[in-house]
Order: structure tokens, then sequence, then C-alpha cells
């Protein structure tokens, strides 16, 4: 197994007052090895996008990581000062947002805003930024870049800026490329493209990818492995094969048969998950899913599950000692916490 | 409102509740120092389609299609061309002259509901309120009513107390459907409803829907730019590009065997949440460029992205032609396109 | 852009009209009979209706707008009642000392202001933030003339650093004259840099939470490029607005500001006439203040639209 460049281990993260703190992230662990693509799904207010801005140090007003430590090609990005750490970010660590209207300097003209680290952080000169700016264009299928690099992002298209903004995240040939819902904005036709050149851009330049999104669909073609993350825990990781084949968690299955899909007629009807999804103001005791699942126990309202190993080698595990859905003889006993028995 | 069509309601056929001929809406574009007139964007081109009572029809189509400007014409929104909407038979303004309220017979309920809902009213006054205008002037019988409105669209009383900013999503979405329910309307056009909804939450509320046309023999136009939702809810579609009907029919028709190229590449473009599919489908899918909207050419509107287009395409604009009984298209070539494998 | 600047400039003409016209009522509607000014109370009636007749006072109100309005047009805004000169003379002689008082109180509201204001947005919450808060607050309510006495008193009187009134002789230096600015220039400017501190803050505060701050720091740029280059040329708009209001209050408050030093601008002038009744200086020079606010109104929005490339399409 390739060794990761960018491991997490039980990162916590909390917002809001010492006296009062809102756990938005709690003992999340992930890694990723360069060329592999992760995915990380979650609804809103998961922790998906918090866990990620924790990892680049860019967590919002009064957001603190309380535990955990982040490694990154070796070092421990906690310890780092805000100099050394703004050096990982953009050629170590990048990002591309949800929506690329909102992410890029309405008052900047393009080239402008994809040269500016270029020039001042790599020390680039300006003709040789801007000749670079033009390949990166080029590469991410924006015609007539020369001309496109005077427009003022309000001036192109929505799946035009959203390649501005991967060309950018690429521009200073990161090792880790984390992007935030890149599609959810786009039209379907669009959507497709530019996660095909994310992962293209992935394969060619051989980054690590981590995909953030809510839409199990993008993940399925892309994802090398997945997570998935609720209430700031993630409830389930494995490869992508077995958490679309087997999922383990009710989470992960109540979601899956919650979508409407492509090839699902007006006759069948969807089964929605009860409830409203965990608001991390009021959190819950023990188990996050437990209001809205159908399996719970009491002993799922107690205590906060363990991450539970589905397979062999430990890659696919799940966080639920109820475990519906397991295949008996595949759990050693000790595995387990609950001594009762299975429905 | 049993008078509109009395008819209908004897022989037992379904009636039309929405019938769309030829509408055009324009938009004109002004500039220079006079800010006059210069040009006219046609945002929706001469559209034909029938909604038929107690039916839900899917109007799919991506962001500058005119879907939303054609459901707003719907109600009178739009600046739209005389005489070509017509409401349970009679026309719009044969609907105005003679005194109907518009809003009695057809209600809008969008995708953001929190732009909808007056932060400072509390929920049961909103419902409240629309049930004032509706013409329910006893306070007790409104209160009873609003009671009963929360509770057909599966929210407690005690929410009538609440404010919007105090509801997920979710919630305030069901507190729209509840409000434009008060009106008690024939028609419902329902603009991305789900769209801004976590997923385990939009099938809660499509559930929710068909639970009410069910119940209440509503009419829905169903627009959406999301494929599955559409699939799942609609009876048939109507898909748009650019302002122009493309492809029409009955839904499994339409998402079975696609007979127009641009239908082909929606299809082929939406993630289904299958590794092994999504991985298949994403190697075949078609490039689409979009291009300037005020830009009119002759001949078909999928040209320019089209992998079929050909002399002819360049100069006729395709009209609508039937495929089967209960399926038309907008494509010279449509014998010629292979049959599409969604899965 | 220059369709659009000569569009703001047809806008302009209806309000200039209705400026003129609003100076023109105002012999109307000041009470008291300017010839009673001029010539005294125990003069005779025949001396008064020679007067009237003289500035044509006993025409029509049509006749008299038509004649100011021409007047006005070949640039004779009569004649200064208390100065016994042109009031375009005294006005124009006047305005340099004025603009010179005025422009030094922009340039440091604005400066100090927007630095201010920044300095506290960048930590919302904090110490300095609250803090300025409360200068704010005791800057935007206290008056200027009150703030101009106790100036006077702290340096001109107890301390004896700094000259208190008036303006140098024309051969005394720039020294002298920026000794003799240095309070007129800090009254003056006082409520408009609490106003500034306050909009730039909440102007960067909102720019500093949107996606593209975090593109930006996501990409390795330093917190002090990120405020200069992207945090403030979006905050500017906001703020320019409150400048240019700003501008056109400086010119008004001078009247207040000048009369307290003593400093020989058009607001000096203006008070000395009010006091007299001198009604073709009062008009003149609110004739002038008021084309002075919308030529600067115009400049804002033009600057406006400069650092908004999103208003250049419309």
């Amino acid at each position: 197994m390739p060794s990761s460049i960018l491991s997490v281990e039980s990162l916590s993260v909390c917002y809001g007052s010492r006296k009062n703190p809102i756990k938005v992230v709690e003992d999340v662990s992930f890694d990723v090895s360069s060329g592999e693509s992760l995915g990380i799904v979650g609804e809103s207010g998961s922790g998906k996008s918090q866990t990620m801005l924790a990892v680049l140090r860019l967590l919002g007003q009064g957001g603190e990581i309380t535990s955990g430590e982040i490694l990154f090609d070796g070092k421990d990005l906690r310890s780092l000062s805000n100099r050394e750490m703004k050096l990982i970010r953009g050629n170590g660590i990048s990002l591309i947002s949800q929506d690329a209207l909102s992410a890029l300097n309405p008052a900047m003209k393009v080239g402008r805003q994809m040269a500016e680290p270029l020039i001042v952080c790599d020390g680039m000169s300006a003709e040789a930024a801007r000749r670079k700016c033009i390949e990166l264009l080029d590469l991410v299928g924006i015609h007539g870049a020369a001309s496109r690099m005077e427009c003022y992002p309000h001036e192109l298209s929505g799946g035009m800026r959203q390649r501005v903004l991967i060309a950018m995240a690429i521009s200073r040939d990161p090792k880790v490329l984390i992007a935030d819902e890149p599609t959810t904005a786009l039209d379907v036709t669009i959507q497709a493209q530019i996660l095909n050149l994310i992962d293209d851009l992935r394969k060619e330049l051989g980054m690590a990818l981590v995909l953030i999104t809510h839409d199990l669909g993008v993940v399925a073609g892309i994802a090398d492995r997945v997570s998935v993350m609720y209430g700031g825990r993630i409830v389930e990781t494995g490869e992508t094969e077995q958490i679309f084949g087997c999922p383990r968690h009710p989470y992960t299955r109540a979601l899956l048969k919650s979508i409407p899909k492509i090839d699902q007629s007006r006759s069948e009807r969807l089964s929605p998950i009860p409830g409203l999804p965990v608001d991390p103001r009021a959190p819950l005791q023990g188990c996050s899913f437990h209001t809205r699942c159908e399996y719970t126990k009491t002993s799922c309202t107690r205590t906060r599950p363990a991450l539970l190993s589905a397979d062999a080698n430990g890659v696919h595990r799940f966080r639920c000692p109820v475990d519906p859905f397991g295949p008996r003889s595949n759990i050693a006993p000790g595995d387990i916490i609950r001594s009762e028995g299975r429905r | 409102m049993t008078m509109l069509n009395p008819v209908q309601a004897q022989t037992g056929e379904k009636a039309n509740a929405i019938e769309v001929r030829d509408l055009v809406v324009r938009f004109p574009v002004r500039g220079g120092l006079l800010r006059r007139e210069i040009d006219v964007v046609r945002a929706v081109d001469g559209v034909s389609f029938d909604v038929r009572e107690g039916e839900t029809v899917g109007l799919v189509g991506e962001s500058g299609s005119g879907k939303t400007t054609t459901g707003r014409a719907l109600l009178g929104l739009s600046p739209a061309n005389p005489g070509s909407v017509r409401l349970f038979g009679r026309s719009l303004e044969a609907l105005k002259t003679s005194g109907h309220d518009l809003q009695k017979l057809g209600q809008l309920v969008f995708q953001d509901p929190f732009a909808s809902l007056n932060p400072r009213l509390a929920i049961g006054a909103a419902i409240s309120e629309a049930l004032y205008v509706h013409g329910m002037k006893d306070k007790s019988a409104r209160q009873a009513r609003m009671i009963e409105l929360l509770d057909q669209v599966g929210l407690r009383p005690e929410i009538a107390a609440r404010y919007p900013v105090a509801l997920s999503g979710g919630q305030r979405q069901r507190v729209a459907i509840a409000r434009a329910l008060a009106v008690e309307p024939r028609i419902m056009i329902l603009d991305e409803v789900v769209s801004a909804l976590d997923v385990s939450i939009q099938g809660q509320i499509l559930n929710l829907l068909m639970d009410l046309q069910e119940a209440q023999n509503l009419s829905f136009l169903f627009i959406t730019h999301d494929l599955s939702v559409v699939r799942y809810v609609s009876h048939r579609v109507v898909v748009m590009y650019r302002g122009c009907l493309m492809e029409e029919g009955e839904t499994e028709s339409v998402f079975q065997n696609p007979k127009h190229p641009y239908t082909h590449s929606l299809l082929s473009a939406v993630p289904v949440p299958d590794p092994v599919l999504q991985r298949e489908k994403r190697k075949k899918q078609i490039q689409v460029e979009t291009q300037n909207l005020t830009l009119l050419s002759t001949g078909c509107r999928f040209q320019g992205s089209c992998p079929h287009a050909d002399d002819m395409c360049r100069v006729q604009e395709p009209e609508m032609r039937e495929v089967s009984e209960n399926h038309r298209v907008a494509c010279h070539h449509y014998a010629k396109i292979p049959d599409f494998v969604s899965s | 852009m220059i369709p659009f600047i000569l569009r703001r400039l047809i806008q302009i003409i209806p309000v200039i009209i209705g400026v003129t016209l609003a100076t023109f009522l105002l012999t109307w509607l000041i009470p008291g009979d300017p010839t009673n000014v001029l010539l005294g109370p125990d003069a005779s009636e025949e001396a008064r209706e020679r007067l009237r007749q003289s500035l044509g006072l006993d025409r029509s109100m049509v006749a008299q707008y038509l004649i100011y309005m021409s007047n006005l047009l070949s640039g004779n805004l009569g004649q200064s009642l208390s100065f016994s000169r042109p009031v375009a003379d005294v006005l124009v002689s006047r305005m340099a000392n004025t603009a010179l008082l005025a422009f030094a109180a922009i340039v440091l509201a604005s400066v100090a202001g927007v630095a201010a204001g920044t300095w506290a947005a960048l930590r919302p919450g904090s110490l300095r933030d609250r803090g300025l808060t409360i200068v704010v607050l005791f800057l935007n309510s206290m008056p200027s003339f009150w703030l101009g006495l106790v100036l006077i008193l702290i340096f001109g009187l107890h301390l004896r650093l700094l000259p208190v009134s008036g303006m140098p002789p024309s051969g005394a230096g720039i020294l002298s004259l920026a000794a003799h600015m240095i309070l007129p220039t800090i009254t003056l400017a006082a409520w408009s840099l609490a106003s500034i501190a306050r909009m730039t803050r909440s102007a960067v505060l909102e720019v500093i939470n949107n996606d593209f701050i975090r593109t930006a720091r996501s990409r390795g740029l330093s917190e002090w490029r990120i405020v200069l280059f992207h945090v403030l040329p979006n905050a500017i708009p906001a703020v320019l607005t409150v400048i240019g209001m700003q501008m056109g209050f400086l010119f008004s408050g001078a009247v207040l500001t000048e009369t307290v030093f003593s400093w020989p601008g058009i607001g000096l002038a203006m008070f000395q006439a009010i006091a007299i009744r001198d009604i073709p200086l009062i008009q003149g020079g609110i004739l002038m203040l008021a084309l002075i606010f919308v030529l600067i109104n115009l400049i804002v929005d033009v600057l406006y639209v400069y650092f908004n490339p999103k208003i250049k399409l419309n």
C-alpha cells in the first residue's frame, strides 16, 4: 500500500465559545495517497466541508481544531506557524470551491487573479506567469485563453468559471486537491464535463483528490474510496464498490434508498429518511443517527458507537454496533459492543 | 371552480388543466445613451404542451432554457403573447376579464421558500393571511383551517408559532406548500422545489406532493433541472432547450427511448449512484458547448452541440413531429438516432 | 463609460434648474425687507423704492426669475450688498480657501477612516473593534463647533502649540499655512472620519466573509495582500458613496468651522451674509455649494462604476 500524502487522525472541530462549544466535526480520520481519489459524502451540516477547511486551517470566525492530527507529506500541519502554513496552501494542498461565481474576486480580471500567487509566491515574472495561465486555461478546456484572461468573472458562463477555478487550484502543482461540491451549481451536461476534467487532471498530474459532495452519483464515478459523514462523524468508509454494493451502516443504506434514480419510475415509491438532519447545536447522545434510524436500540441512544471493521483488512469500516445488514459470520464477537440479539 | 369545465367532469375523460399553444415570451434588451430597446431576447419561443387534470408534467431544461419563464407565463407573470395560455379551457385574458383570480386557480412555489416567506411573520400568521386574502374572514375558521393545512403537509400545529428562521429548509418548503394550498388551487407550478434541499429530505417533499396530488386531484407543472426527480414524479415530460421544445411525451417513453440528441446528452450526463454503471457512462458522454443566448442563428438550436447535425439542421428549424402516440420530438434525424441504453 | 457619463450629465440638468429655482425663491421666503438692511430703518420710502427698482425687486416673480437666470448664465450673480463687490468675485476669491480646507479634511477623513475601519473589521468583536465603535459614536455625536472650541482651548490657549485663527498672509510660507490648517482640518474631518470608519468596517466585514477571500487564502497569499488587493477593492464602492456624501457635507459644514476659526472661506462669508441678510451672496453661495455637491456625486458615481465592473454591462 502506498504511503498516504495526507492523513487525518481523530480530528475534532468546534465553533462558538469555550463555555458553549458546538462540535461540528468529531473524531474524523481518513487518509489519501498520491493519485488516489477519496469521496466524502454527506448532507448539509454533516461536517464534510468543515473537515477540509480544518485541514487547510481556514476555519471561519470562531472555528477551532480541538483535537487530532493532520499529517501532510510528513509534516504536522497543526504545529506549523501561520507563515509555514501559508507555504502549504496552494502548492501543497489546494481547494476548489462550490460556487465559482462567489469564489472568484468580482473586481479582478481572471488573468490577474490566476497569475497573482504565481508572481507573488513563486517569484515568476509577469510574462512567465501569463504564459503559464494560458497553458492552464488550455488544459482545462477553455478556448481562446488569452482573451478570457481579460474578462471579469461575471462575464464568463458558469461552466467556464468553474474551469477557471480548477485552473487556479492546479496552477501551483498541488499534491492534494480538495474539491468541495465542485459541480453542484452547474447544469448536468456541464457537471459531467467538469467531473471528467477533474478526474483526468488527477490521473495526469498524479494528485491526490478529495471530493466533497452530497451527490452519491458524483462519487460513484470518480472515487476510489468513499467516506460517508453524518452529524460530524464518519459513519462508514470503504472502497466505492463496498459502500454502494453492500453498505453496512443504516444511514448509508437509507440514503441510497431515499434518492430518486434516473431509472426509477413513478410506480416505485421512494422511501425517504424520516425526520430532520441532526443539528450540531443540539447534539444527540450516543449515535447521531438514532432518531431517524429504524434499527435503533436503547444502547444506540447512550453509547457513542465505535468504528467496526467489515472486512478482513479493515478498509471497509462502519459505525453501527447494531449492524442490521451484516453477515453474522464476518464479524468476530469481540468487534461488537452490544450483546443482545440482532433484528 | 367546477363551473369552468362541466362537460369533461361528466364524461369522465381527463380534461386539460393547462393548454399552452405557441407560447412566446420576449424580453427587451436596452442599451445606448437613451436606453432604447436595441434587441429582443426570445426567452420562450413557440412552446406548446398540455397538462391534464390530476397530472404532473415535468418541465426539464438547463439554465437559460426558459423553463422558469414558461412556468410564470402560465399564471400571467411573464409577458406572453395573448391567447397562448388556457387554463381549464379559457384563456388567461378571458379569465382575467371575467373577474377570476388567477392566484386562486394556480399557485407558484419556488426553490427558495425562505425568500418568499416574510421573516417577521410567524408561520401560522403567514398561512392565515393567505386564507384571509382567499376570503375566509372568520378568525376561528381560519385558525382551524390553518392547523388542517399544516397537518396536510406533515407539520405539527406547534410550528404555527415559529418564525421562518427557526425552521429547516424542508420545513420551510412544507410551509410554502401549505400556504399555496390555502387558496385551494387547482394547479401548482413547482419551480425547483426540492433543488435546495438535502437529499434525505427531497424524497419526503416529493412523496408529500404526490400524496397531495392524489388526494386533491391537483395538476402540477414540475420545473427542474434534475432528471432523476422528473422521472420519479412526472406522468409526462417536456424537454426545453434555449426557449424551444426539444422533446415531449410520456415519461417512460422519453426516458427509455429518447429521440432527441439533446435529451440523450442530458440523460447520459446524469450521474447514477452505482460505481460500475457510472464509470461506463462517463466514457460515453457527449460534449455540449454553451453559447450566447441572444445569438439566434437559423436552423436547429441544438446544432452547435449535436453530433448528428448536417446542412439541413443549419438551415431549417425542425418542427415537432410524432414518434408515437404519446411522444413528440423536434429533430430532423430522430429516426437515425441510435437507441439509448440508459443502464 | 462615456455614454454613462453623458447620461449622468443629462440627468443633472433638472437638478440644477431645481436648485436655481430654490435659491431664487429664497428672496421671497426670507422674512424682512432687504432695503431695510441696506438703508437702515430710518430711510425714506422714496429711497427704498429707488433701491427696489435698481435691484429689480418691484417686478413680477417670473420676470425676476428670468432676469436672474439670464444673469446667471452670463456669470453675473449680482452685487453683494455687504461686500459691495460682485458676488462671483467674492465667491471665487474665497473658494480656494474653502476648497483647501475641505480637501485636506476629506483626505484626512478618508485615509484615517478607511484605515481604522479596516483595522477594526479584521478582528470583529475584539477590544480594538469595540474601541473604535465608541470613538465613532463620540465623534458622531459631538457638534463640530464645540470640538473646534475645545481644540482651540487645549492646543491654542493652554499648550500654545498651534495658531487658532485665520490664515497667514500669502508670503508666510507653507509651514505657517500648514500650522494654521491643522485644527480646522481636524474639526471639519471628525464627523466624516467617524462615518467613513463605520461604513468601511461594515463593508470590509461583508467582503471578508466571501468565498473568494477564502480562495485567495487557500492559494497561499499573505494576509496583508489579501486585505489590500482583494478585500479593499470590493469594499471601496460602498465607502465611496459615503465619502462622496461627506464631501458635500464638508463644504456646507465649513460654515461653522470657518466661523469658529475665522477661516476666510465661503463659509465665513456666508455666515456674515446671513447675519446681515445679504441675499445675493446667500443665493450665490448656496448655488455654488449645491453645484459642488452635484458634481462630487457625479464623480463618485463614475468611480463607483470604475471599481465595480459588474455595473459596466448595464
